[in-house]
């Protein structure tokens, strides 16, 4: 037997085939069943604690990386150079002076304050000293 | 984040004053550890009139920052930016010395892994600070004291 072709066949034509029986239900079951499918909480590829595990993971990665990076440039003699670039003063010489300005201002002005706490300290002395002296002839 | 903190611990340099480094006006001077191991090792670090051993300081020392201001707004900004920082860190005022029109306020910070000595000195029209991080304690930077 020659198979039909759907296009061959005309709208009359169409009406008069028989539909197979209970070909309504099953179409409707399939449906209900593609949609309970659809509205099925997908399950998540992964478990919590396995989410953690990774998150902990990439920390340690990172973390692992920064440290190699930041030992290595500080162990190898040629990037210590890298440091010095960002020096103002490239000779050693200019910077000893600049360094030791500073800390000379530094101590200078804490020699300051520290005279004055020193001459602070005996004026009470001596204001301690004077009170005691006149309690005790009021004694 | 960490390798940020890291890196600023490494430069030893104190990161709100580093913006200074290209700033109108302002003279900004880092000498790194490193500097600081070369320059002593070439001669012994003195000061006049201290007859102390400074280098057991300088040995802690991880940078020393300088920022100096000669213009008038600048050195007023320079002046309140720092004022501002410093209040609003956990820096502590050792002192304050005024003198003649010259107003001088050192600060402290002793942190866990980095110290710092912050030395503001203000003028009528000139502003400079000078910035000590370390591993040095409170006691390392008062034995510059006689």
């Amino acid at each position: 037997m020659d198979k039909l072709n759907i296009n061959d066949i005309g709208p009359n034509e169409l009406e008069h085939i028989p539909i197979p029986e209970g070909l309504e239900e099953r179409l409707a079951a399939k449906i209900d069943a593609w949609e309970k499918e659809e509205r099925k909480p997908r399950r998540f590829a992964f478990s919590k604690t396995l989410r953690y595990v990774s998150a902990a993971a990439c920390i340690t990665l990172v973390m692992g990386l920064g440290y190699y990076t930041f030992t290595r440039v500080y162990d190898n003699p040629t990037t210590a150079i890298c440091h010095a670039e960002q020096d103002t003063y490239q000779d050693p010489d200019i910077a000893r002076r600049e360094a030791e300005r500073a800390l000379t201002l530094l101590a200078v002005n804490l020699n300051k304050g520290m005279n004055q706490l020193e001459k602070a300290q005996a004026i009470s002395a001596k204001t301690e000293r004077t009170l005691n002296k006149q309690l005790k002839i009021l004694e | 984040m960490l390798l940020a903190v890291a890196s600023i611990t490494a430069h030893g340099q104190v990161k709100e004053f580093e913006r200074y480094s290209d700033t109108k006006n302002i003279t900004y001077v880092y000498i790194s550890k490193l500097m600081l191991q070369m320059a002593g090792k070439k001669a012994a670090f003195s000061i006049p009139g201290v007859e102390l051993n400074i280098n057991n300081i300088t040995n802690k020392l991880t940078g020393i920052q300088i920022i100096t201001s000669e213009e008038k707004h600048t050195a007023a900004r320079l002046r309140a930016e720092t004022l501002s920082f410093l209040k609003n860190g956990k820096y502590d005022q050792l002192m304050q010395v005024n003198e003649d029109n010259e107003k001088v306020r050192i600060y402290h910070h002793e942190g866990k892994k980095q110290s710092v000595i912050v030395m503001l000195n203000e003028e009528a029209f000139e502003t400079s600070v000078i910035v000590f991080s370390g591993s040095f304690s409170l006691k390392d930077m008062m034995s510059l004291t006689q």
